[in-house]
């Protein structure tokens, strides 16, 4: 197989981690530093380089045009990756918004340092390859030729598969419908960010407000937007008008909350990774489990800290807080369950287990997906609770990682008791108001007798939910019980 | 009152009225008045917003914990031993699935000198609230928690204006049986399982009895129990009454359990 040269490039690339001179190009295999400078973003290189070892590729090859494999994830189908290095363009079956992803630029570097051999093309490179020169010779616009320079800037933000990186429109038709999605979804934040306007206007004092139609049109505005998560929030929200002398001042917070990620969601592109990751999930960007599964798992003893259900419209929702005994860290598992189905029960409040998580991205990143379990549940009865400073300074933290969160695990030594006409927590240090009517006060009251107890409870912005009181014989589960009329049997 | 605080409240009334009417507070210096001059928008109720978005993230990230409260003076010390924990589980499964045998489980905790698990107490007395006797039977497993707990939570108290006779506070309630099974009450265990797991087997006994074979069995000598169940499994499957004899079998296992789980040490 014969090779073309490539073009000779010579100039200087910039980039967030580092500017780079090159002058040549072997044989038309790129440079390590050339990969660097597609890079798109700051951290997009220390996200592929654990990607570029022979050991997570399979079926990899090249030629004279493409260089293409399969990226192995945990338990996930590999995805598909093809990049065409003479008109720099890629393709890969991820869900990443962030393109070139880290699945490309990994096959890239794995190329450029030699590591691909060169092979006849599989059947889904070549009809990639040929797709996108059939393009090309049909159309006006020609791609862009050549590895990155200093003149072609590296692409933020949402992309579809394919995206060139010089900031050309894909050249092949987005057979997800990805483009369409995104134009939906910025619509109805335009219009979500609108009618919040509008109520700014008009004041929370508009008896239309009081109407739960009102809400519930919006809402159903927003999930045919796409952004079902912002419909939740609406929803969610709509109950909290009337609710208490004080709903004035909830609505309006959670109105703020509403422009927060309206706002945000419509600069996904200009925002940090991680940030933008969390945002379009709080959004209602769905992110396939089997993307979630390929990342790299968080392996550790897994403690049953505590277990929420919440009814969300239709749907029960319970909430696992997990956290790890070697790494410290929280994650939350999710399972939802409509009319008469069973929610997820195998994870038992005080005990721990040893087993995989995979975690959703995102600023805190602290939703995730159960993976393989190594052993059996065991009792887990000792665990480090702080003080009401430290669960404090944490929440603060965590807020200010992601604003808009609204459930929060906090694990604290307290005790229960009266203050100024509510319930609160307390310890030597101060005191944090537990949230009126939570359900597990009296159970709470009765575990510790008064004293001070290790209490699981998750924060919110009207005050602490508890969970768990964790006893020096076994933890007790007082958190929100999903009605069980509505569930089937569930734990 | 800080800053914040006092600007947050001034902006909930401008919500409340809605900028047609008034228009937004001047943001204090500092980083919300740094915000509307970086972005200043064309609209009162765009500045709202903003503002409004910026200082909940800044009141929500710069929570503080509050001052701190007086810790309540615990209950009186109680001596017994603590239902085990696997007790917790069986009261929640005679609650949904037998309720007949709550009195027994309960007036078995206070015979047995054990005391009623904490996070049972607030349930088993919200549940008796409006039964004088169950209460006080709930009240006697509880111990000094119970009255403690009422102090704190009156929604737990007894509503009922029921006389509350001791004597009914210390039997099991009576369960109406019919007499020709009344005997069985006090009978052999073998002639027990022979008449009711005989009786459904040859029809003698139908759906019809399931009511009264309930109350048998939950007031049926604890020795009987362990045989009527086995006798109860044999019950031809292809009789119609097989469903309650399964039942029946089910109902004595959880009695014999309950029974043989808050023996004494």
């Amino acid at each position: 197989m014969g090779r073309t040269s490539f073009p000779q490039v010579s100039g200087t690339v910039s980039h967030p981690l580092a500017t780079v001179t090159f002058v040549d190009v072997v044989e038309g295999r790129w440079q390590v530093e050339q990969v660097f400078a597609l890079a798109p973003r700051p951290n997009s290189i220390a996200a592929a380089q654990p990607l570029a070892v022979p050991t997570r590729w399979v079926a990899t090859g090249c030629d004279h045009q493409g260089v293409w494999g399969r990226c192995v994830g945990s338990g996930a189908e590999p995805y598909d990756v093809v990049v065409d290095h003479t008109r720099v363009r890629m393709h890969c079956a991820c869900a990443s918004r962030v393109r070139p992803c880290k699945h490309s630029l990994a096959l890239l570097l794995l190329w450029a340092r030699g590591q691909v051999a060169q092979v006849a093309s599989p059947s889904y490179a070549r009809t990639r390859l040929e797709g996108w020169a059939a393009v090309d010779e049909s159309s006006a616009v020609p791609a862009s030729s050549g590895p990155p320079s200093a003149a072609a800037p590296a692409p933020t933000g949402a992309g579809s598969a394919g995206t060139a990186p010089s900031g050309t429109p894909p050249t092949l038709p987005d057979p997800s419908g990805r483009d369409e999605r995104v134009a939906r979804m910025m619509a109805g934040l335009v219009e979500l960010d609108r009618w919040l306007d509008d109520r700014m206007r008009t004041g929370l004092a508009d008896p239309a407000l009081a109407q739960y139609r009102t809400w519930d049109q919006l809402a159903a505005r927003l999930v045919d937007a796409q952004v079902g998560a912002l419909s939740n929030r609406v929803r969610r929200l709509a109950g909290l008008v009337g609710a208490g002398p004080d709903w004035h001042q909830h609505v309006l917070a959670e109105l703020g909350m509403l422009h927060l990620l309206a706002d945000a969601g419509r600069h996904l592109g200009t925002l940090p990774p991680g940030l933008a990751d969390a945002v379009g999930l709080a959004i209602g960007w769905q992110i396939r489990q089997a993307d979630v599964l390929a990342g790299v798992p968080s392996t550790d003893e897994w403690v049953v800290m505590g277990r929420s259900d919440v009814r969300e419209d239709r749907i029960e929702v319970r909430r696992t807080w997990l956290r790890g005994r070697r790494s410290g860290q929280w994650a939350m598992v999710l399972s939802f369950a409509a009319y008469r189905q069973t929610l997820d029960a195998s994870f038992t409040v005080g005990t721990a287990v040893h087993a995989d998580l995979f975690r959703y991205p995102g600023a805190l990143a602290l939703r995730a997906l159960a993976g393989p379990r190594h052993s059996a549940p065991e009792p887990a009865l000792d665990v480090e609770a702080g003080s009401v400073a430290q669960a404090v300074a944490e929440v603060g933290r965590c807020v200010a990682l992601e604003p808009w969160v609204d459930r929060l695990p906090v694990c604290l030594r307290a005790a229960p008791t009266r203050a100024a006409g509510r319930w609160v927590l307390t310890d030597t240090e101060g005191s944090l108001p537990i949230a009126p009517g939570a359900p597990g006060i009296a159970a709470l009251l009765a575990c510790s007798e008064g004293r001070p107890v290790p209490v699981t409870a998750e924060w919110t912005p009207y005050g602490l939910v508890p969970l768990t009181v964790h006893l020096t014989d076994r933890a007790v589960d007082i958190g929100p019980v999903a009605d069980s009329s509505f569930v089937g049997a569930s734990a | 009152m800080s800053p914040v605080q006092e600007y947050w409240d001034q902006m909930v009334t401008v919500a409340l009225l809605g900028t047609d009417r008034r228009e937004p507070p001047a943001a204090p210096p500092g980083g919300l008045a740094d915000l509307a001059a970086d972005q200043p928008l064309p609209t009162a109720s765009q500045r709202l917003l903003q503002q409004v978005a910026a200082t909940a993230v800044v009141r929500r990230a710069g929570v503080q914990p509050g001052p701190v409260a007086e810790v309540v003076a615990p209950p009186d010390a109680d001596p017994r031993p603590l239902t085990p924990p696997s007790a917790t589980a069986t009261w929640h499964r005679v609650v949904s699935d037998w309720p007949v045998l709550e009195d027994e489980w309960v007036l078995t905790v206070v015979r047995n000198g054990h005391r009623l698990a904490p996070e049972l107490v607030p349930p088993l007395l919200a549940r008796h609230r409006a039964d004088g006797v169950r209460h006080a039977r709930v009240r006697a497993a509880a111990g000094p928690l119970a009255d403690w707990m009422i102090s704190w939570s009156p929604r737990l108290a007894c509503t009922s204006k029921q006389r509350v006779v001791p004597e009914l506070v210390a039997e099991v309630p009576e369960l109406p049986i019919t007499p020709d099974l009344v005997g069985l009450l006090s009978a052999p265990p073998a002639r027990v399982a022979e008449v009711v797991a005989g009786g459904l087997s040859s029809g003698a006994l139908a759906v019809s009895h399931r009511p009264v074979l309930v109350n048998l069995v939950a007031r049926v000598q604890p020795a009987a129990l362990e045989p009527l169940a086995v006798a109860l499994d044999r019950v031809d499957p292809s009789r119609s009454t097989i469903g309650i004899a399964l039942a029946l079998a089910d109902l004595a296992r959880l009695r014999h359990h309950l029974l043989t789980e808050l023996e004494p040490a």
